[in-house]
């Protein structure tokens, strides 16, 4: 049986073909070291890498490709830009839906007395458009000394996401750098760093861009100059003991990994063929297949079901979610139970101790895959006596 | 015989930044290693192209922000 995969919120699968074989043909054709010699397969690798930088920045309204720096992974770029960009007595604001990735670094910054934090609500459980009430919150929050705004652009826990025009508006008139966590966005929702007014944004390769796992990006909209968090060999101004001062190679010590990157250009190329508004409204078709049928189904919660989108977190009542997991991969579904890292976003959404059930569709995912899950928990309910 | 001249720059991703600019442009150049002996800093790479284009050159990268740490006449070679 092949399993029915719902579980692309963590990472996509399947991968395309195409993002496949430019791997394989990488391994092959082109693995020199970029940026390191002057070697035609040093110099093969470096174009691949640059044509991957120039499509990334591209893809998120950004005209300079120079200002994409390449990571392990989102996480790695958000702390990379938080430990270098903030400074002792700096005020962060962060939303109420953060993941561990915002949430844990901000954290151990403020432990150390270094910054403090504060945290806006979302007003995600409600219906209708909150965006006053949200802005009302951030305002509400800002001080003499707030420096960063950071938010989510779309939850991992449910389809909510921010208002980042209108955030990002608000940020430019206190003088805030605005950063955006697009993990669960870049690849489903439309991205315009220099329309929605965002400084620094921070994506994972492996997720809605449909890259291998391994590879992050940071994007900056001007090259802010930020203090490193990792030195090493950067390829160039070998004699000097700091890293250079140019983008992205300042930011980027150590090999990348160019494998990786050749598979996101294909991966992003994929996405651009199918069409971000393509994606979104498959998205929202599948979701409202799958939560119009959960919230007909006695013994099911649903969680923030007003927003559409590709992630739907829901509960059977009575069963903690790790078990329903467990069950569901019994019957050949992959998802997730559990609190998805997401502790501040669970409790906003009220879930129970244990977290909920997250089904999380992508470019592969099929409806007779959301009616497998939806038979599968109308027999679990069942079961269960719902 | 064409004079080459070349232009220092901080990064690879500049290098190739540069010659996208300069294709835009309709000159043709090309990316090289620059001899470390030959910056003050040691490993970088510069973009090579004919001497007198150097001016349009050189307006070409300052109006899209791109800083030249030195200009060398001849390939890889003496510093200005």
């Amino acid at each position: 049986m092949t399993p029915i995969y719902l579980d692309n919120a963590a990472t996509s699968f399947p991968k395309p073909h195409r993002v496949i074989r430019e791997v394989e043909r990488c391994l092959e054709k082109y693995g020199g070291n970029p940026g390191r010699g002057s070697h035609v397969l040093a110099m093969a690798a470096a174009e691949k890498i640059y044509e991957c930088r120039d499509a990334v920045a591209g893809f998120l309204g950004l005209s300079a490709p120079e200002n994409v720096v390449f990571t392990l992974n989102t996480t790695y770029a958000l702390n990379m830009l938080f430990k270098g960009l903030l400074r002792p007595g700096d005020h962060v604001l962060i939303s109420d839906m953060e993941h561990n990735a915002v949430y844990r670094p901000l954290c151990k910054l403020a432990a150390s007395g270094l910054i403090s934090l504060s945290v806006f609500p979302t007003f995600c459980t409600e219906d209708g458009d909150t965006t006053a009430a949200l802005l009302g919150g951030i305002e509400s929050r800002i001080r003499p000394e707030t420096r960063l705004l950071v938010c989510t652009h779309a939850s991992n826990l449910c389809s909510f996401s921010l208002p980042l025009e209108a955030i990002g508006t608000l940020c430019h008139r206190h003088g805030l750098f605005f950063a955006v966590d697009a993990a669960q966005s870049a690849g489903h929702l439309p991205i315009d760093m220099e329309a929605y007014g965002i400084d620094a944004l921070c994506a994972p390769g492996h997720k809605g861009l449909y890259g291998i796992q391994g590879l992050g990006l940071l994007a900056l909209r001007d090259p802010v100059l930020l203090d490193t968090l990792v030195e090493g060999g950067s390829g160039t101004r070998s004699r000097d003991t700091e890293m250079p001062p140019d983008y992205p190679e300042r930011m980027e010590a150590g090999t990348l990994p160019t494998p990786a990157i050749a598979g996101l250009l294909e991966g992003i190329s994929a996405v651009r063929e199918r069409g971000i508004h393509t994606i979104m409204q498959e998205d929202n078709r599948q979701y409202d297949l799958l939560t119009q049928a959960l919230m007909n189904m006695n013994g099911i919660r649903v969680y923030a079901p007003s927003h559409k989108g590709a992630v739907c977190l829901f509960n059977v009542e009575g069963l903690p979610s790790e078990q329903a997991a467990q069950e569901l991969s019994a019957c050949g579904i992959c998802l997730r139970g559990g609190l998805h890292c997401c502790p501040l976003g669970h409790d906003t959404l009220s879930t129970p101790e244990s977290g909920a059930l997250r089904a999380s569709f992508g470019m592969f995912t099929n409806d007779s895959d959301i009616r497998k899950l939806i038979d599968s928990l109308w027999q679990i309910t069942k079961r269960t006596g719902k | 015989m064409k004079r080459i001249c070349t232009a220092s720059l901080g990064s690879l991703t500049l290098a190739m930044k540069a010659r996208q600019l300069a294709k835009e442009a309709s000159f043709e150049t090309t990316i090289v290693k620059l001899d470390p002996a030959a910056t003050r800093k040691g490993c970088a790479y510069g973009l090579e192209f004919p001497c007198e284009a150097q001016r349009k050159i050189s307006t070409l990268l300052s109006k899209n922000k791109i800083k030249v740490g030195e200009y060398f006449s001849g390939s890889r070679g003496d510093l200005f």
